[in-house]
C-alpha cells in the first residue's frame, strides 16, 4: 500500500513523521506493521516523541526502541552509516551493528536495564561500512533512555559525532613532535635514523611498519618488522626507482608479512623520497590496513618523510661539526706541542750563549767558540721558523733556473761527509757522470738536502746515509736514504704534517721541532716537484725527492754551499761528541757528586766547566746512561734535562724513584718548557727542584748548591728513620711535597683580569719545617667593577689546613657573589668554619676596592692589619675595627671600615709568617715591615712584594708560610686597550674596564651605559661569529678627546656570512647610539669603528 | 666568568613573577633562559620578569626574551617586564624592539594590575 496516496491519514496516525528530511520520507513509505514495533498509527506516545526529537535533529541521532532495539535514525547519521543505509531502517541494532556489538551491546543494555545514561569519548570502532573493509573509525557518544509510559525504559535515544579527523589529526601530530624530539642533538646519522624511524613505533595504527633507506638503497633503519622481513620488504618494494625519480610509488602487493604482536600485517606500502639535506633517502611506510591510502594520510607520509630526513641531515652536520672540531683540537694538541719543542730549542742556545756572556762580563775567560756555534744554531732555528711561516703565507717565491743536481748533491753531501764520518757512518753518493738539469731553485733545493741529509743522521747509528741522483719519467730524482731505526707506517702518513713529531724513536738527539720535514714538503712544492718516502722499521729509510728537468738551458754557476750548510752541519757534527770525558768523573776527593745528563753536548761542556770548580762531575747523554753510570759510582745530586733520546728526564726520575737505593738523590730537573703545569709535572713526578732555561750561570748554583744541602740532610733523616721506623720520614717528606703542591695549586694562578689595579700574590712556603699549608690570598673581581682583595691563614699545617683553605677559598668566591660587603663576608665565612665539618680557626683581612678605585672597605678578623701606601711617602696600617679570628666565637661581629684612596694607592695584605719571629714581639715585627715598605713606596706590586719577601727572609728563613697580596689602584688615562680572548668569559672583563674608565673620562651614567652598550654589542659580535670553535683575539680600543669617545674594536677572524643578519641586530643598537659606526669586514679579520660626539657644555 | 645573575621567584598563584639582579650576557644567557623556563609552570596565567635589578642587558638578551614571548605566547600565557622608565638598562630594548613586541611597565604594580 501507499501511504502517499493518504495523505488525511497521514496527519492523522503519524503526523510526528512530518518532515524529517529523506528519513522521514523512508518512514512515512515504511510499512512498520511488519515489523516488531507494529503499525505506525498504533505507536505509543513515548516513542513518537522520540522519533520526532530523532527526525529533527541536524545532529546524528538514533533510537533503538523495544526488547528488539529496532533502528531508526535521522539524516545526519547516514554517513555513519555508510552502505548500511538505507536497509540499517526498522532492523535491530545487534544486526545493523553486529561487527562491533561486542563493544556497544553492554553499554546499550546498562541504559535500558539500569536507565543510564552513558558517554563514550574518541571510542575507537572498526566498522563495516563497506562490507568487508573494516575501517578505523573515532566516535563520541551518548546513550540516554527514553521512558515508556508506564515508566519503564523502552529504549534510548543515541546522539553521536565521528572525531576520527580530529584522532587522527592529533595522533599524526604527535608522531611528527616525537620524531623531533627523539632526534635533537642526536650526532650521529645512524643514530638519528634509528631513533626518528623508531618514533614510528608510537603510531602503528597509520603506519604499523617504516623501512629507511640510504642513497644507495641500503637499509638504514627500520621499525615495526622483525628483522627476517626487512630483505624481503626490501626486494618487494621500487627503493632505486624511487631515489631516481624521487617520486612516491604505491605499492600494491607486500608478500606475506608477520608483525610483531599480532598486528594485522599491512597490505599496501607507499615509498617515499625523503630529502636529508644534499642527500635523497628512501621511507617505505606499510599502510594500516583499517585506514584507506586518503590525500591526508599520503600527506602525513610526506611530511613523516620530511622530518626524518631533516632529523638525519641534522645529525649528518653535527657530526661533520663535532668532527671538524676533533680535527682542530688535534692541530691545537700539534701546536702546543710544537711551541713547547720550539721553545726548547730556542732555549738551550740562547743559554748556551747567556751563560759565557755573563762569565765575559764577569771578567772570566769565554768559550767563544761555543757562542758562535749556539748563535748560528739559534739563528737555523729562527731562519727554519721564519722560512715555513712566510712559506706558509705564500710569501717564498723560487727563483728558478736551470741546476746541476750533480754539482750541487755533491757539494752539499761533501758538506755533511765529516758529521758523517765521525758518527761512524759511511756516506755514498751515487750521481752520474753527466749533468742532471733541474729547473729549480738552487738555495731551496740545497735546504731540502740539507734537512734530509741531518735527518737521516739523526736517526742512523750504524750502516750508511747515501744520496743518489738519476733522471726517471721526465723528471729528475734525488734519493736521500740511510739504514736507520726507519718509520712505522702509521707515522709515515703523517711525516709531512705540520708539528708532528715521530714521537718515542730512537735518535742521536731530541732536537726538532716538528717542522723539518713539512718545511721540506712545501720547498719541493715550490719548484713544482713532489716527495715521498718509503721506509721500513729497524732496515731504514728513503726520502725520494723528484723535481722538474730544466729544458735545454747552460747551468747557472753555483756558488759553495752557504751558510746555512755550514750551521747544519757544525750541529751535526755535536751529536756525535761522547760526553766529553767518557762519564769519567773530574777526581775531587771529598766534593760532592754531580751527574748531569744533557744530549746537547755543548750544555754537557757548559755546565762541566761551571760545575766542576765545586764538585765532582760526571756526564752522561741520556737518561739510560745516567741510570747506568750511577750503577757504578752512585751521585749526591742528578742534574738532567727534561728532553732527551732513550730515557728522558721524567722516565729517568722515575727509575731513581722506584729504586731504594737512589730514591733520596735530589734531582733537579733543567727545562725550556716554562709555565706552571710543566714545574708541577715536575714536582708530581717528585722532582726536587726545576730549572727553567735560559738561567742564569749564579741562578743555577744556587739551586744545585740548595739541593745538595736538602740531600744530605734528607739522607741523614733517611739512616736515622731506618733506624727507627722504617720508611716514616719517607712519608712524611712526601705528605711535605703533596701539601706543597696541593697548596700551590689551590692559589690562584692569575689574579684579577682589571686594567686598572695591578695585584700581585705570592707565597712561600715554610722553609725548615714541615709547617706547610693553609695561607691564602685571592683578589675578586665583581660584575659592577669592584674588587674583592682577600689574605687569610687557616691555623694548623699539613694536608688538613691545605684542604680547610681550599674550602674557606671556593666559600669566598660564591660569598662574594652573594654579599660583597667585607664585614658580611667575614660573617659568612664565620658561620662557614664554625658549622663546617672541620672547624677550623682562620685569620683573614679582606678589602673591597670600590669600582671607582678611589676608596675601600675592609674587615679584619684577627688578622695583622694590611698596609695603605700612599702614592707620596705615608704608609698607613689598615688596623681599626679588627674582629676575632673565623670558626671561633659563634656570635662574632665584624664592622667594614671606609678609607678614601687616591690613584697610586698601595695596599699590601700579608700572613703573620712574613713578620714572625722568635723572641720578637708582632708588634716589633708590624714597625719593621712598616719601615720597610715605606722604603719601597712606588715601585711596581710584583716587585715591591718580592724585595719585601726577600728583606724579612734575610734576616731569617721562614718557619711558617707566607702570604703576600699587592694591590695598587691606577688612574684610568684618556686611552684604554684591552687585548681580550674572543669568549663570552671576556665580555665581563671589558664591561668591568668600561665602567670604570667611561666615567673616569667625563661621561655621565646615560652616556656610559649607551657607550658600554654599544661596544658591548661589537664584542658580542666578534665572540659570536668571527671565530669557529678555535677561537682568537679581541681587541678593544678607546679614546676620550674634547670632541667625544672613539672606539674601535676588532678581530682577525673570517665572518661566516649565514650569520650576516643576527650580527646586524648588534649593528641597529650601535647605530642607535653611537654617532658614527663603521664596520669593515675583511678575509683577515673585521673592525668596528665608532665616535660618540661629546655633549657641548651647558 | 660572568655569574648567573641571582633570580628571586615569587608565586602568586595566577602570576609568577620572577624579578632579576646582576648583568646578562652571552655567558650567562643559556643558564639564564633555563631557569626562566624551569621556574614557569603550566598552571599560571603570566610571567611578569622584573628587571629593575638587572645592571646590563644588551640585544642578545632581548632576542632570549623575544623567544620566551613567543613560547609563553603559544601556551596562552601572558609575559610582561618591569622595568623604570628611566632605567638605562631600557636602552637595548627601544632600540631592539621598536615596535614594542614585548609589554614593558614601569613598576612591578602596574604590571601585576595588567595581568590580574
Amino acid at each position: 500500500m501507499r501511504w502517499r496516496g493518504t495523505e488525511p491519514a497521514v496527519s492523522e496516525r503519524a503526523s510526528f513523521l512530518a518532515g524529517g528530511g529523506e528519513l522521514g520520507g523512508l518512514m512515512r513509505a515504511k510499512d512498520w506493521s511488519a515489523s516488531p514495533l507494529g503499525d505506525a498509527a498504533a505507536w505509543p506516545q513515548s516513542l513518537r516523541t522520540a522519533v520526532s526529537t530523532c527526525l529533527a535533529s541536524r545532529y546524528p541521532m538514533f533510537l533503538w526502541w523495544g526488547p528488539q532495539m529496532v533502528n531508526i535514525y535521522n539524516d545526519a547519521y547516514i554517513p555513519v552509516l555508510g552502505d548500511k543505509h538505507p536497509g540499517a531502517l526498522g532492523r535491530p541494532a545487534p544486526e545493523v551493528w553486529s561487527e562491533i556489538w561486542d563493544i556497544i551491546g553492554p553499554l546499550a543494555r546498562r541504559v535500558i536495564e539500569h536507565g543510564e545514561a552513558t558517554w563514550s569519548e574518541d571510542q575507537l570502532l572498526h566498522l563495516e561500512k563497506r562490507a568487508g573493509a573494516p575501517e578505523e573509525n573515532f566516535f563520541d557518544f551518548a546513550y540516554s533512555p527514553v521512558q515508556s509510559e508506564s515508566g519503564a525504559v523502552a529504549g534510548l535515544l543515541g546522539v553521536v559525532s565521528e572525531t576520527t579527523g580530529r584522532v587522527l589529526g592529533a595522533r599524526r601530530l604527535t608522531t611528527l613532535s616525537e620524531i623531533a624530539a627523539r632526534t635533537r642533538g642526536v650526532q650521529h646519522v645512524i643514530d638519528a635514523a634509528t631513533r626518528a624511524v623508531g618514533a614510528l613505533e608510537c603510531n602503528p595504527g597509520d603506519l604499523p611498519f617504516a623501512v629507511l633507506f640510504d642513497e644507495d638503497g641500503a637499509v638504514l633503519a627500520h621499525a615495526g618488522l622483525r628483522s627476517a622481513d626487512v630483505p624481503r620488504v626490501r626486494t618487494a618494494v621500487p627503493v632505486q626507482e624511487v631515489l631516481r625519480r624521487r617520486a612516491p610509488e604505491v605499492v600494491d602487493v607486500l608478500p606475506e608479512l608477520v608483525l610483531p604482536g599480532d598486528r594485522p600485517a599491512p597490505a599496501k606500502a607507499l615509498v617515499l623520497p625523503a630529502e636529508a639535506g644534499s642527500a635523497t633517502l628512501a621511507l617505505c611506510c606499510g599502510l594500516g590496513r583499517h585506514r584507506p591510502l586518503d590525500a591526508e594520510l599520503h600527506q602525513f607520509c610526506e611530511l613523516v618523510a620530511a622530518a626524518i630526513g631533516s632529523a638525519v641531515a641534522d645529525a649528518a652536520a653535527l657530526e661533520e661539526e663535532r668532527e671538524r672540531a676533533r680535527a682542530l683540537a688535534e692541530l691545537d694538541r700539534a701546536k702546543t706541542e710544537f711551541f713547547s719543542n720550539v721553545s726548547h730549542e730556542l732555549r738551550t742556545p740562547l743559554t748556551l750563549m747567556l751563560g759565557p756572556l755573563e762569565d765575559g762580563l764577569a771578567g772570566q775567560p769565554v768559550d767563544l767558540d761555543m757562542v758562535h756555534r749556539n748563535a748560528l744554531r739559534l739563528l737555523r732555528h729562527v731562519n727554519g721558523l721564519l722560512d715555513f711561516s712566510r712559506l706558509q703565507a705564500g710569501r717564498i717565491e723560487a727563483q728558478r733556473q736551470a741546476v746541476d743536481l750533480h754539482v750541487l748533491c755533491t757539494d752539499v753531501a761533501g758538506a755533511f761527509r765529516s758529521a758523517v764520518e765521525k758518527a761512524g757512518l759511511a756516506l755514498e753518493v751515487d750521481c752520474p757522470s753527466e749533468p742532471t738539469l733541474a729547473l729549480v731553485d738552487a738555495e731551496q733545493v740545497e735546504q731540502i738536502l740539507l734537512n734530509l741529509l741531518s735527518n737521516a743522521l739523526k736517526f742512523t747509528f750504524e750502516g750508511s746515509v747515501a744520496v743518489r741522483v738519476r733522471t726517471e719519467g721526465g723528471a729528475a730524482v734525488i734519493e736521500v736514504s740511510d739504514t736507520g731505526v726507519g718509520i712505522d707506517a702509521a707515522d709515515r702518513e703523517r711525516l709531512f704534517e705540520r708539528f708532528h713529531r715521530v714521537q718515542g724513536a730512537r735518535s742521536r738527539t731530541y732536537e726538532g721541532s716538528g717542522i723539518g720535514l713539512a718545511l721540506v714538503r712545501e720547498l719541493v712544492e715550490l719548484q713544482g716537484g713532489a716527495i715521498s718516502v718509503d721506509s721500513t722499521e729497524d732496515q731504514g729509510t728513503t726520502f725520494t725527492v723528484r723535481l722538474p728537468l730544466a729544458p735545454d738551458a747552460p747551468a747557472a754557476a753555483l756558488e759553495a754551499p752557504s751558510g746555512r750548510a755550514q750551521a747544519y752541519v757544525a750541529e751535526a757534527l755535536r751529536w756525535s761528541d761522547a760526553p766529553a770525558d767518557g762519564g769519567a768523573a773530574e777526581g775531587r776527593g771529598t766534593a760532592a757528586r754531580v751527574l748531569v745528563a744533557d744530549d746537547n753536548a755543548d750544555m754537557r761542556d757548559y755546565l762541566r766547566r761551571l760545575l766542576s770548580p765545586s764538585y765532582e762531575v760526571v756526564l752522561a747523554a741520556d737518561g739510560r746512561e745516567a741510570l747506568d753510570l750511577l750503577r757504578d759510582g752512585g751521585a749526591d745530586l742528578v742534574l738532567s734535562d727534561v728532553m732527551m733520546p732513550r730515557l728522558d728526564g721524567f722516565g729517568l726520575l722515575r727509575c731513581l724513584r722506584e729504586n731504594p737505593a737512589t730514591a733520596h738523590v735530589p734531582v733537579v730537573l733543567l727545562s725550556a718548557r716554562a709555565g706552571e703545569e710543566a714545574s708541577v709535572e715536575g714536582l708530581d713526578a717528585g722532582a726536587d727542584d726545576y730549572v727553567v732555561k735560559p738561567f742564569s750561570a749564579r741562578e743555577l748554583l744556587a739551586r744545585v748548591r740548595a739541593n745538595l744541602e736538602l740531600g744530605a740532610m734528607r739522607s741523614a733523616e733517611a739512616t736515622r728513620a731506618a733506624e727507627h721506623a722504617d720508611g716514616l720520614q719517607r712519608l712524611l717528606d712526601q705528605e711535605h711535597r703533596i701539601t706543597e703542591t696541593l697548596q700551590r695549586s689551590m692559589l690562584p694562578a692569575v689574579l684579577a683580569d682589571d686594567p686598572f689595579t695591578t695585584v700581585a700574590g705570592c707565597y712561600e712556603p715554610a722553609q725548615e719545617s714541615l709547617e706547610i699549608g693553609g695561607d691564602f690570598y685571592d683578589a675578586i673581581p665583581l660584575d659592577d667593577g669592584r674588587l674583592m682583595l682577600v689574605v687569610g691563614d687557616v691555623a694548623g699545617h699539613g694536608l688538613e689546613a691545605a684542604a680547610t683553605m681550599g674550602q674557606l677559598r671556593a666559600a669566598l668566591r660564591s660569598g662574594v657573589l652573594h654579599d660583597p660587603r667585607p664585614d658580611a663576608l667575614l660573617g659568612h665565612l664565620n658561620a662557614l668554619a664554625l658549622g663546617g665539618d672541620r672547624p677550623a680557626m682562620v685569620t683573614c683581612q679582606c678589602v673591597l676596592l670600590a669600582a671607582d678605585g678611589l676608596s675601600a672597605d675592609y674587615a679584619i678578623a684577627g688578622h695583622p692589619p694590611g698596609l695603605l701606601l700612599g702614592p707620596g711617602a705615608g704608609v698607613a696600617e689598615l688596623d681599626r675595627a679588627a674582629g676575632p679570628p673565623l670558626g671561633v666565637l659563634g656570635l662574632a661581629s665584624y664592622r667594614a671600615v671606609h678609607v678614601p684612596l687616591i690613584p697610586g694607592s698601595t695596599i699590601v695584605l700579608y700572613t703573620d709568617g712574613l713578620i714572625e719571629r722568635r723572641g720578637e714581639s708582632l708588634a716589633d715585627g708590624q714597625r719593621r715591615l712598616r719601615e720597610r715598605a715605606a722604603a719601597l713606596v712606588g715601585l711596581e706590586p710584583a716587585d715591591l712584594g718580592a724585595r719585601l719577601v726577600r728583606a724579612e727572609r734575610t734576616d731569617r728563613p721562614f718557619e711558617d708560610d707566607v702570604a703576600l697580596l699587592v694591590a695598587r689602584v691606577e688612574a684610568p688615562g684618556p686611552q684604554l686597550d684591552l687585548e681580550l680572548a674572543a669568549d663570552p668569559a671576556s665580555l665581563a672583563v671589558l664591561r668591568r674596564a668600561l665602567r670604570r674608565w667611561l666615567p673616569a673620562n667625563g661621561l655621565d651614567a646615560t652616556e656610559a651605559y649607551e657607550v658600554l652598550l654599544a661596544c658591548h654589542e661589537a664584542a658580542t659580535n666578534v665572540v659570536e661569529h668571527a671565530y669557529g670553535l678555535q677561537g682568537g683575539p679581541l681587541h678593544v680600543h678607546l679614546e676620550a678627546g674634547d670632541d667625544g669617545v672613539r672606539v674601535v674594536i676588532g678581530d682577525r677572524g673570517s665572518w661566516r656570512s649565514a650569520r650576516e643578519d643576527d650580527g646586524g641586530r648588534g649593528g641597529h643598537v650601535m647605530r642607535g647610539i653611537m654617532d658614527e659606526v663603521r664596520v669593515d669586514r675583511g678575509s683577515s679579520g673585521s673592525t668596528v669603528r665608532m665616535v660618540k660626539h661629546r655633549m657641548p657644555v651647558g | 666568568m660572568t655569574p648567573l645573575p641571582t633570580l628571586d621567584v615569587e608565586d602568586l598563584g595566577s602570576v609568577i613573577v620572577i624579578a632579576l639582579r646582576g648583568d646578562l650576557d652571552l655567558a650567562n644567557l643559556p643558564e639564564f633562559d633555563r631557569a626562566l623556563r624551569a621556574a614557569m609552570p603550566n598552571g599560571p596565567r603570566a610571567l611578569v620578569l622584573d628587571l629593575d635589578g638587572a645592571g646590563f642587558l644588551d640585544s642578545s638578551a632581548v632576542q632570549v626574551l623575544f623567544t620566551l614571548h613567543r613560547d609563553l605566547q603559544q601556551r596562552r600565557q601572558a609575559f610582561a617586564l618591569v622595568l623604570d622608565a628611566e632605567a638605562p638598562t631600557r636602552r637595548a630594548l627601544e632600540l631592539s624592539d621598536p615596535s614594542g613586541v614585548l609589554t614593558v611597565h614601569a613598576t612591578r604594580d602596574a604590571a601585576l594590575a595588567a595581568a590580574a
